[in-house]
């Protein structure tokens, strides 16, 4: 058994010295970046309302299926993880299958706007955005992807409009919200949400970006920045570090009544797994759901446990259901090359046959 | 203007920072070669610093080190036990340092140390804990409550007469709220205070398991990155516990009960003045969107014919144009030429099968001379 710590005095001291070289050089390089683009693929709006902009994604050649996608976002971060970069974007291999790609995208909200709830954006917006995209597609059912709560609201509205939707391929979304593993379910579940939204109006995007780094702190909040040392000197690599960056930290506030719905409903009450969700009065039922599912999600989601996203598989009623499971975490789904690779393709592929 | 960022106090200190290390760095190496033990080489330094760091021996245990390295004692109360916990690293390094280059030392020689260091750390992670969560009670208290004393002391005491009882009544009540959420920060900062001892057992289970596995950590980042998965491991497991929830949930609900106590207050006072209030706004954002809603839901079954009947609009004036656009002018303008001169010579025909016979009026000649006439006119204007 030999012991554990060989750390000479010297190589730490030059260590040190060496880690001192790596955060200048850093600091530097950062600088020179500054604000990197965000977005890969040309796009153009196709409908917009007060609260939601409907966004076509034009690639380099024309749609290949008839049936086109509609893309919903969550109501937190921004839906540009979906098209952060050239080569990092889940709608441009999308659109390099031959999909033709809608993007649904939730406009910042203010104080006037905290009375906005679920009813407002499920049976609302997206009720109106997935009838544009029918009405100019000439389809009279569309497939529907819905990103992490995106999906979850993709999931109520299928259960609510099933007869506008030809196929429905939820990505890292949330099911059942009391999984073990799920730690923000855990941390919220006796948290006042009706007080906290009457007090604040609105909820805060900074307060929520808070939460999502506590339930890793040292690591999200300490130990990312030591280590993008190892990459001063790749600007490619330190750019990309920026971008995800500019991401993570533009949240936008949340309409406080769509929250404390949202926290209630799903986080503290799981009625969507109890069958008692109920939205602008009509009971949403997964069992309702009968087109066919592909149900996408992250091997390593520390957000959204896999178990939470598998649970759909039991409740929907769906006999044409698919699960597609990839390595890695609730971002890296998006934007590492390896899914960049891989998601697109696969999503692509089940559709065509459905 | 582009600021001169190199130039900054935050590059300097980096500048400074990584110099020191460097000529310490080169320092150590220098001695270590000029030593004929190289295990002694390392000690001077260590000497130094453990001597100047044992407990209780008085006088600045940070004298030995360059000014740029002097934590700067902000924290009041704490820098005892940093000081502390300090002296725990110390002799941990120390002890680490004179096995380091040995690999054939004994576990029984080091492993002693080895618990000894970590207990002792753990036993000063405990008091910066015990500490922090009497500093958050504190800060709650001395912030808005206990600061206040002094001056709300002569209102709260001062008769009841009018609207002065609900006053008292509404401090009092703000009071007691404050006072239940630097009662809620200190517990739940207590709860949490375990974490970085769990994580200290857990780093030295670790370490042990690398020694069985005669695995060797040769650098501090390999020890940090070991250390962070440690913390993560250890907060996580103190998060999912049953109480840690409802400790969050106190802490947070504590504080929302302050916030509303202060809007309602914010509130009594613009009302009294006149002003508007937020409630105000926000019952008519309500009452807005409400409407709205009844808008929509009396327009959109009606916007959806519209927008058919604006679609098929859109289609017939789609055709329409493009039928206009494929027409073949040229041929059009041939073709109705060509109808023009039939139609001339038709009536030219037509005239002089209608010559005037003898038999015929004048009136009728006259008519058909004039047709004739109309038939150049036509041709002329063409």
């Amino acid at each position: 058994m030999i012991f554990p710590l060989q750390l000479r005095a010297d190589s730490v001291l030059r260590e040190f010295a060496d880690f001192q070289s790596a955060w200048q050089r850093t600091a530097e390089n950062l600088r020179d970046i500054g604000e990197p683009d965000i977005g890969a693929v040309p796009r153009t709006m196709v409908y917009q309302e007060e609260h939601a902009k409907l966004y076509r994604y034009r690639g380099d050649k024309e749609p290949e299926l008839q049936v086109p996608l509609l893309v919903v976002y969550a109501l937190v971060n921004r839906p540009q993880i979906a098209d952060l970069q050239e080569h990092k974007s889940l709608l441009q291999g999308l659109l390099q299958q031959g999909v033709d790609v809608y993007l649904l995208e939730w406009c910042d909200v203010n104080e006037a706007d905290s009375h906005l709830g679920l009813d407002d954006y499920i049976n609302g917006f997206m009720d109106r955005a997935v009838d544009f995209v029918r009405a100019s597609s000439n389809q009279p059912r569309i497939n529907l992807l819905g990103i992490c709560q995106g999906g979850t609201f993709s999931i109520c509205y299928t259960a609510l409009h099933q007869d506008k939707i030809n196929a429905l391929v939820p990505v890292v979304a949330p099911v059942d919200f009391h999984t073990p593993e799920d730690q923000l379910s855990h941390v919220v579940r006796h948290i006042d949400v009706e007080l906290l939204a009457r007090v604040m109006g609105n909820v805060p995007g900074d307060l929520l970006n808070w939460v999502f780094l506590s339930l890793n702190p040292i690591q999200l909040m300490q130990h990312k920045y030591v280590a993008m040392t190892d990459i001063a000197d790749n600007p490619e690599m330190l750019e990309n570090f920026m971008r995800m960056e500019r991401w993570i930290f533009d949240s936008p506030d949340l309409a406080g009544t769509a929250y404390s719905e949202f926290i209630r409903w799903f986080y503290q009450q799981n009625s969507l797994v109890n069958n008692s969700l109920s939205i602008g009065g009509q009971p949403v039922r997964l069992a309702d759901i009968t087109v066919p599912v592909c149900n996408v999600f992250a091997s390593a989601d520390h957000l959204v446990p896999p178990p939470s996203s598998q649970a759909l598989a039991k409740l929907v009623g769906s006999k044409d259901y698919e699960e597609i499971c990839f390595a890695g975490g609730h971002v890296g789904i998006f934007v590492s090359s390896r899914a960049s690779k891989e998601v697109p393709p696969a999503i692509a592929s089940w559709l065509r046959q459905h | 203007m582009m600021h001169d960022y190199d130039s900054t106090p935050y590059m300097n200190m980096l500048k400074m920072q990584q110099s020191l290390w460097q000529q310490w760095s080169d320092n150590m190496r220098s001695s270590t070669q000029q030593s004929a033990q190289p295990n002694d080489a390392f000690m001077p330094f260590f000497e130094a610093f453990k001597a100047a760091s044992i407990p209780g021996a008085g006088g600045n245990p940070w004298a030995g080190f360059p000014q740029g390295q002097m934590p700067t004692p902000l924290w009041g109360g704490w820098q005892n036990q940093w000081t502390e916990l300090c002296n725990g690293f110390t002799g941990l390094t120390q002890k680490f340092s004179e096995a380091s280059g040995d690999s054939a030392v004994d576990a029984a020689d080091w492993l002693p140390i080895f618990d000894a260091t970590f207990a002792r750390l753990k036993e000063s992670f405990a008091h910066i804990n015990a500490e922090n969560s009497r500093q958050a009670a504190n800060m709650c208290r001395l912030q808005f409550a206990g600061g206040m004393d002094g001056k709300t002391a002569p209102f709260m005491g001062a008769p009841k007469l009018g609207p002065l009882r609900l006053q008292q009544k509404a401090l009092e009540e703000h009071l007691q709220k404050v006072t239940e959420l630097a009662e809620c920060s200190g517990k739940y900062v207590d709860y949490i205070g375990c974490i970085p001892g769990k994580a200290l057992d857990l780093l030295r289970e670790k370490l042990l398991q690398c020694a069985h596995e005669d695995k060797a950590i040769t650098s501090v980042r390999e020890l940090y990155d070991m250390w962070v998965g440690c913390m993560d491991a250890a907060a996580r497991e103190v998060v999912f516990t049953e109480q840690y929830p409802k400790l969050y949930a106190d802490v947070n609900n504590a504080l929302l009960l302050v916030l509303d106590g202060s809007k309602k207050q914010m509130e009594a006072h613009n009302k009294s003045c006149g002003q508007p209030t937020k409630s105000a706004f926000d019952t008519l954002a309500r009452r807005q969107h409400l409407q709205g809603r009844a808008i929509q839901l009396e327009v959109l079954p009606n916007l959806g014919h519209m927008h058919s009947e604006v679609k098929e609009l859109r289609q017939q004036l789609q055709e329409a144009l493009q039928k206009l656009t494929e027409q073949d002018w040229p041929g059009l303008v041939a073709a109705m030429e060509k109808k023009l001169d039939e139609h001339s010579q038709a009536l030219a025909d037509m005239a002089a099968q209608t010559k005037p016979s003898p038999k015929r009026s004048n009136k009728a000649a006259q008519s058909a001379s004039g047709a004739a006439g109309n038939s150049n006119k036509v041709k002329h204007k063409r």
